[in-house]
């Protein structure tokens, strides 16, 4: 090879060359070695059932009553009263009372007789297990028995007067809802829980209240002690119950109107969501000197010369200059070589037989990572158009606002993230921006979740309208039934949100009360139109920034001017981008009501 | 949440747990037939078998008759089960009733649990002796 000994300069004809002989300059020396990719795959799979244990119990309890031949069955007690298994149906006084109410404890009151000198051990009753059922038809022994009440005995209390004992029982509604399984009330109930708008880390009976609030339906017990859940509204559900003429009391049915002040027809909800965005700043700092730089010029006899400043720098010292710019990481740089000195005359340049410790400046392509924090905000806002029209003007319930924050260590991407020696930055990068935004999934929860609570209180705030009556009868009914008044005051169809029973000397009566949603509107019910607001979206978050270095021939040492770029605050400070509003129409059932002015 | 009984087909009203019978002493009243659906519709509202119920240790869901005073007054004997109407005349009086080794939830899986009372007591009273009792078990994901 001939050349002219300097990396990119070639030879001229007739000036000094450099022979080299011929010789390999790479050997390669290739080992081919064994490679078998053998796929992941699961070596065990663990198939785990968690199951739940069904005490043994009793399905039927047969209560046989053997009369004897010829003879009438003797009339059955008004109600049966077992108390921790054992019949106290023959020492109850006829007084017996079992009270249903919405999203509430069910209560009953019994009084049993105690032979006089006997021992009564009060205590012995607490707690204990209180069964009370009736016949469907209180002559029958044979016919139907069926529940009042289930539940536990609260208070036992010796009334000397009467000598026995006042019991009043409660079904614990609230306590036995916290042993519920929490997964089987969300299949139950179709509710969801999300953390963020609902109390975090709800556990027992605070979970099934959360989970509760975005159901627009109630849960309780039964009059048999069996869990039951109901959704609001009759639209769709049979009637279980039809009162008519012959079934309401002479002074019955009576209904109440609710107020305009519990009225709401608009629910906003306001939801911040919180992340780091991690922003790459890229800059390149061009430090760069050429070897003869004219710096003004001088008179001579023969005219003008140049004034020439032939400097040149050490490479090692730009090697490192080229890497320091902290807290910028450089990611790679290039070194400018020494060149020759000279301006068309002859120069003595002592520097070019050491010319690779020296070098003309160098050329470094820098990053910087700032994780900055992002609030984004959505509104969401449901009307009810029915109410509006029905009540003139749109009134606001309280706003609800949740926030979500992602917790996210900003240490990692501004100071421990490392660009160098990444296969592949660009897929790293989303890993580390997935980590500073790890809760989208909750914010989708959270949406749902509030505005299906929104919904319920809209719903809530119309079904306050409600009808009673009295049976005076026993009459089987549970909260949730569907009743329909078909009788001389009322023409409507609701839904039963209190139950009571009264047994006494001569009284069997049965109190319903229903609820009903109507409003006087003859705007059409509207589709229900809910959908989750569109996020924002990541704003840019690789930012080119320039970067300037200039040399300075007149300072002291001649030394070069570096200004590293300066990251704007736009891009550092909390960003907050334009609130994301999704409004929506909720449709709301209105149950009419014809109310007769009559006796 | 548990499988229990029902008096309808449907599911929707659940047995109250007492089973009142009016008999005469020279049992002129005959045999009283009754029918009940057991089934688990609140852990499957979706009415898809979710769940099963098997027993801890294997085995059929036996529902037995018990007997809280054995020897004296009524006798399990009284008491036949059957998953049909026909098989009540055929049924042991007394004998358990197997409901499968995993009756499954959901009312499209109800079993019909038929009962005959046939009072053999000649004495008048009021007696609560008998039982239909369902074992303990597991109720699993099926």
């Amino acid at each position: 090879m001939i050349g002219s000994g300097v990396i990119g300069v070639g030879a001229v004809a007739g000036e000094l060359g450099i022979i080299s002989p011929e010789a390999d300059l790479i050997q390669f020396n290739q080992n081919v070695k064994f490679r078998e990719v053998e796929p992941a795959e699961d070596l065990i799979v663990f198939e785990q059932s968690v199951g739940e244990i069904e005490p043994a119990a009793d399905l039927i309890t047969f209560q046989q009553r053997v009369v004897t031949a010829g003879q009438q069955p003797p009339k059955p007690p008004a109600a049966y009263v077992w108390i921790n298994g054992i019949d106290y149906s023959s020492d109850t006084e006829m007084n017996v009372s079992a009270s249903y109410n919405e999203d509430q404890n069910a209560t009953a009151r019994i009084f049993v007789f105690r032979e006089i000198e006997s021992i009564i051990n009060i205590p012995a009753f607490h707690g204990k297990k209180i069964l009370i059922t009736t016949h469907a038809d209180p002559r029958d022994a044979a016919s139907e028995v069926f529940p009042l009440f289930t539940g536990w005995i609260e208070t036992a209390r010796h009334n000397r007067t009467k000598r026995g004992i006042d019991f009043t029982c409660t079904n614990l509604r609230d306590e036995q809802l916290g042993d519920e399984d929490g997964g089987q009330i969300l299949a139950l109930t179709g509710g969801i829980y999300s953390p963020a708008t609902q109390v975090e880390d709800a556990t027992g009976r605070e979970y099934v209240t959360e989970v509760m609030k975005t159901v627009p339906g109630s849960i309780g017990y039964d009059r048999a002690g069996n869990l039951r859940f109901y959704t609001w509204g009759v639209a769709g559900k049979p009637v279980d119950l039809t009162l008519t003429n012959a079934e309401v009391a002479y002074e019955d049915p009576t209904t109440e109107f609710q107020t305009r002040s519990t009225v709401i027809n608009r629910v906003t909800i306001n939801l911040d969501y919180r992340y780091s965005l991690l922003r790459t700043f890229s800059s390149e700092v061009d430090v760069y000197k050429e070897r003869n730089l004219v710096t003004g010029q001088f008179s001579t006899q023969f005219g003008p010369r140049d004034i020439i400043d032939y400097k040149a720098f050490r490479r090692d010292l730009m090697i490192d200059k080229a890497q320091s710019f902290d807290p910028w990481e450089t990611v790679s740089f290039s070194i400018y070589p020494l060149e020759r000195a000279g301006n068309g005359g002859f120069v003595f340049d002592n520097l070019m037989t050491s010319a690779d410790t020296w070098c003309q400046g160098f050329k470094s392509s820098i990053v910087r990572r700032v994780a900055q924090p992002v609030t984004e905000s959505y509104k969401i806002i449901i009307t009810a158009p029915q109410s509006v029209d029905a009540y003139g003007k749109v009134i606001d319930g309280s706003e609800a606002n949740y926030s979500i924050d992602t917790e996210y260590d900003q240490a990692l991407w501004e100071d421990e993230y490392r660009e160098l020696g990444k296969f592949d930055a660009a897929a790293s990068q989303a890993a580390y921006q997935s980590a500073a935004d790890n809760r989208r999934t909750d914010l989708a929860r959270a949406f749902e979740a509030a505005y299906r609570i929104g919904k319920k209180q809209l719903i809530e705030a119309h079904r306050q309208s409600e009808v009673g009556a009295t049976v005076h009868s026993i009459i089987p009914v549970d909260l949730g039934n569907i009743i329909r008044h078909d009788n001389r005051i009322v023409d409507s169809t609701g839904q039963c949100t209190g139950v009571e029973y009264t047994i006494g000397d001569g009284i069997r009566r049965t109190n319903i009360r229903m609820a009903i949603s109507y409003m006087d509107t003859g705007v059409a019910a509207p589709a229900e139109n809910w959908a989750a607001p569109v996020a924002p979206g990541y704003p840019e978050a690789n930012i080119e920034l320039i970067s300037t270095a200039e040399y300075n021939p007149d300072s002291e040492v001649r030394a070069f001017d570096i200004n590293v770029a300066e990251i704007p605050p736009d891009y550092t400070d909390e960003l907050m981008p334009a609130i994301a509003t999704t409004s929506c129409d909720l449709p709301l059932e209105i149950n009419n009501i014809t109310l007769v002015n009559g006796f | 949440m548990a499988f229990k009984l029902y008096t309808d087909a449907a599911c929707t009203q659940v047995f109250s747990g007492v089973l009142s019978t009016v008999h005469y002493s020279d049992h002129s009243e005959g045999s009283l037939d009754y029918v009940f659906y057991f089934a688990d519709v609140e852990r499957d509202p979706a009415d898809n078998g979710a769940y099963k119920l098997v027993m801890l240790g294997g085995g059929n869901v036996n529902l037995s008759i018990v007997d809280s005073t054995p020897g004296s007054g009524h006798e399990a004997t009284e008491i036949k089960t059957a998953l049909t109407a026909g098989g009540l005349d055929g049924a042991a009086a007394g004998a358990p009733l197997s409901l499968g080794v995993a009756p499954l939830s959901g009312v499209s899986n109800a079993i019909p649990i038929h009962v005959r009372v046939t009072n053999a007591v000649t004495s008048a009273g009021v007696s609560v002796e008998l039982r239909l009792r369902k074992p303990e078990a597991v109720a699993l994901a099926a």
